[in-house]
């Protein structure tokens, strides 16, 4: 369409430089081709006016459309219109006036009769030579007619000369021929005059005026009556040019006043035609610029659009957008060459921006895979106690919910107060101002169960920002375990020391006893029999005592089997069907099948229920319930007794040696069953059951295989 | 408000040289140009077409050659040899120009043929009387029954001045004659 508007424009700009030639009357346009030119420019005229209309269809279009750059164009547009508009109709304005007051005056009374008064005088000019020529004809006729016969020839010659005539003729009209000539020079033999002309001669004189070449002549006929013979009819003819001079003066005057005659006459078109002219230059000067000021427009708004359109695309986060910059070097091209330049930039560091979160999601993906795979809690605290990290091990330890690890430490407390003397130690480090680390640890009782938690403060400094890490470790199992590893090499040490020792002893007191019998008086002999009895008693207690202290200290050792549960369970059970004791089975599966080592699992089994037994002594009606069931990949057995169940004090720390609350009894049995469980990768819990008694569960790992 | 704009329009010259130029283009002086004959002479080498012709200008021309305004004619002749079966042969064609035009220096009308030969009358109707037995040399052509004569006299309107050229309403501007004629009919 550019390329269009310019080649409409580059012909209308044509037609406007023929039409101003042709008005000039330049031979550039003949006059054939100047109502053509005329058309065809009011053709042009009417192709302008629909391209503007089509241009102006499209620019409302895009404006419906909201393409960016379409309202800036038509602004433009209506600025560049009205900027061409208002100058140029004040200009066609003031020309139309002028052009018509101008070719008013041109006709006006006074240069019509100085022209026409121009043109009498030549005219008179001519009547006046013509009326000399006519005397002159006269007389020379006069003469001519009354000379002898043989004297004419050199009388006409003489006569001519004297009247200054250039050509003098003689006709004898009955024979139709010349009889006389005299003349400066004679090219070829001159024609008879016409007829006609010699009959107006007839009654005395004929003259006339005819032009020639750029000369004007005059012509005279007289009849000469010859002297001899009246009645022959003779006819002089005289030929006489206008002196240049006047001709040329008379000439001139004539042909101005033709054109004066030829532009009067056409004083109505002349109007039209220059008023026509003018509207033509001035419809194709605004049409050809509207024209033009669409592309210029378009040229202005186009880098300015697609500046908007580029910045939709940037706000979008699109900064690949780069737009064209044409080489231009005014300050549009040096805006967009900028643009580009900040687009780039912002591309670049976006790009680097990308990179860099990347790396930190990355970094920060590690440390939490690395907080979350610590088995230690780890939490960042602000001075005024916000938490601003923390991992999942740490709000297990503190038994919450992870919430409370998004606000404030001091709603831990509000949480669980077990742990309020931790967070109090954590308050007072950080409230102290002391650079050094603590570490701390606390025996916490939470939900009936004894944790230990080692807890360690560290001061660091985050840019400039003062930040606590604080760790957090549930030491409660790894302290177990080196409990009854210690517990283990006092059991190993005492087996080994004490029973050595014991059977010699209790050899020799039998000995001793099978000597002196009936070697002492019958009171010696029953005090003989009392002691070495008591002996003999202490150190089967003894050897019990240290088989139990022999079986804890035992290396972990298991011969796995298969065994049926429910076989394996009733077995143990009929071993206590002499005592009063009622044991009642439930939730139980008789084909159910597990891998253990039968013997420790039955020491297992049979210490428990001798627990129960111990403690259902003085009970009226006792029982123990056994159950047994499969839940996810467990095997859990329950033993529920209706004794008066443990105190509290002892209940959380039951498994370890030597804790009882039996009056007999070494204190080892459930410390050998929690390891004896353990080993088997299981683990046991304790509690006092509801309403009475205590209920034990043993939990096993099982698989369906 | 209509009644404004029109006084103001009637204002200016504008609207008044639109409406002289729909008034003159209403006028219609009819001007004619008559081809009363052609003939055919042969002399030992070459043909002549004689043409007699009536010429008579009204109206607007008319004016125009009594302001001075000279008047151009054209005279157009084509012979052709028809062809049935192919387009027709020319033969011959030839553009001949008079120019009538009033010398106000003079108090004439002068006839000039061809820029040539000038002729000068006292009116008009004498240039009309002597616009007999035109002879238009032909040159050495071998017409045949077939061949057709085809003659144009008309008032040339491109040679006029430009003011009139963009102007010409006036049907008196509008002035032509044809004739059509086969070799034979001229005998």
């Amino acid at each position: 369409m550019r390329y269009i508007l310019t080649a409409f424009a580059l012909i209308g700009i044509s037609l406007l430089i023929l039409l101003g030639k042709s008005l000039s009357n330049s031979d550039l346009i003949s006059n054939e081709s100047f109502r053509a030119l005329i058309f065809f420019n009011a053709f042009f005229i009417f192709g302008l006016v629909i391209l503007i209309a089509v241009q102006i269809y499209k620019l409302f279009n895009n404006i419906k459309k909201e393409i960016v750059g379409s309202r800036l164009t038509l602004r433009l547009v209506i600025s560049f219109t009205l900027m061409i508009v208002i100058p140029v109709s004040i200009v066609y304005f003031v020309s139309f006036t002028f052009l018509t007051k101008s070719i008013d005056s041109w006709f006006n009374v006074k240069v019509e009769s100085a022209l026409q008064g121009g043109l009498s005088l030549g005219q008179k000019t001519l009547e006046i030579l013509m009326k000399d020529i006519e005397l002159k004809s006269k007389s020379i006729s006069y003469s001519y007619g009354n000379a002898n016969q043989d004297d004419r020839a050199k009388l006409l010659f003489d006569l001519r000369q004297k009247f200054g005539i250039s050509e003098a003729i003689v006709y004898d009209l009955q024979k139709n021929q010349i009889i006389e000539i005299a003349g400066d020079q004679f090219e070829a033999i001159p024609n008879l005059p016409s007829s006609d002309d010699l009959l107006k001669a007839e009654n005395g004189f004929f003259g006339k005026i005819f032009e020639q070449g750029n000369s004007i002549f005059l012509r005279a006929y007289v009849p000469i009556k010859m002297k001899e013979n009246i009645s022959k009819r003779y006819f002089l003819e005289l030929t006489q040019p206008i002196p240049s001079a006047i001709s040329n003066l008379a000439l001139s005057v004539e042909t101005v006043f033709d054109e004066y005659q030829q532009l009067a006459y056409s004083r109505t078109s002349l109007k039209v035609i220059y008023i026509l002219t003018l509207t033509l230059v001035l419809l194709l000067a605004i049409l050809s610029s509207v024209a033009l000021s669409f592309v210029i427009s378009r040229r202005f708004s186009s880098p300015i659009s697609q500046l908007a359109d580029a910045t939709r695309y940037i706000a979008k986060g699109n900064f690949k957008k780069i737009i064209p910059e044409h080489g231009k070097k005014d300050e549009l091209g040096l805006l967009v060459k900028s643009f580009n330049s900040m687009t780039d930039q912002l591309n670049k560091a976006t790009l680097l921006a990308t990179k860099n979160r990347k790396s930190l999601e990355q970094s920060k993906a590690f440390l939490d895979s690395i907080l979350t795979n610590l088995s230690s809690g780890v939490i960042v605290v602000e001075k005024n106690l916000e938490i601003i990290l923390s991992n999942i091990e740490a709000y297990k330890i503190f038994e919450c919910d992870s919430q409370f690890f998004n606000d404030n430490l001091n709603k831990l407390i509000k949480a669980n107060k077990e742990f309020n003397e931790i967070v109090l130690f954590i308050k007072n480090f950080v409230n102290s101002n002391k650079n050094q680390f603590i570490e701390k640890e606390y025996k916490i009782l939470f939900n009936k169960k004894e944790k230990i938690i080692r807890i360690q403060v560290n001061k660091i400094k985050d840019f400039g920002k003062v930040l606590f890490v604080i760790l957090v470790d549930d030491i409660t199992e790894v302290t177990k375990a080196q409990r009854h590893q210690a517990w283990s090499e006092v059991a190993r040490r005492l087996a080994h020391e004490i029973k050595n020792p014991l059977t010699p002893i209790q050899l020799s007191a039998e000995r001793l006893q099978m000597k002196l019998k009936g070697n002492l008086s019958a009171e010696d002999n029953i005090i003989l029999n009392k002691s070495t009895d008591t002996i003999v008693d202490q150190v089967e207690s003894l050897k019990v005592m240290v088989n139990e202290f022999a079986d804890y200290a035992r290396p972990p050792q298991l011969k796995k089997e298969s065994i049926q549960v429910y076989d394996f369970i009733a077995k143990i059970v009929d071993l206590y069907s002499s005592n009063n004791i009622k044991f009642s089975f439930s939730k139980f599966n008789k084909s159910l099948n597990i891998d253990v080592d039968k013997n420790k699992l039955r020491q297992v089994f049979i210490n428990l229920i001798e627990n129960s037994i111990d403690a259902l002594e003085k009970i009226k009606e006792p029982e123990i319930k056994i159950a047994f069931y499969k839940k996810n990949n467990l095997l859990i057995f329950d033993f529920i007794d209706n004794g008066d169940g443990i105190s509290e004090d002892i209940i959380h720390r039951i498994y370890e040696p030597y804790v009882t609350s039996k009056v007999k009894g070494t204190g080892l049995g459930l410390a050998i069953v929690y390891k004896i469980i353990e080993e088997h990768g299981g683990d046991i819990a304790i509690i006092n059951n509801k309403p009475r008694g205590v209920k034990v569960t043993l939990r096993l790992p099982y698989n369906e295989e | 408000m209509t009644v404004f704009i029109i006084a103001y329009l009637k204002k200016t010259n504008f609207l008044k040289v639109f409406l002289l130029l729909y008034f003159f283009s209403q006028q219609t002086f009819a001007g004619e140009i008559y081809i009363k004959d052609i003939n055919l002479k042969k002399n030992e080498k070459n043909s002549y077409l004689i043409l007699n012709h009536d010429i008579n200008f009204t109206g607007d021309a008319l004016m125009a050659i009594n302001k001075g305004i000279p008047v151009s004619i054209k005279l157009s002749l084509q012979i052709k040899e028809k062809n049935k079966l192919w387009f027709d042969k020319k033969l011959f064609h030839e553009e001949k120009f008079y120019q009538l035009r009033y010398r106000n220096l003079l108090n004439k009308y002068q006839l000039n043929f061809n820029e040539i030969k000038t002729i000068y009358f006292d009116n008009i109707d004498d240039i009309r009387s002597n616009l007999y037995n035109l002879k238009w040399n032909l040159g050495e052509l071998n017409l045949s029954d077939s061949s057709e004569i085809y003659l144009i006299i008309e008032l040339d309107q491109s040679k006029l001045p430009k003011p009139l050229l963009i102007n010409l309403n006036d049907e008196s501007w509008d002035m032509k004659a044809e004739l059509v004629k086969f070799y034979r009919e001229l005998f």
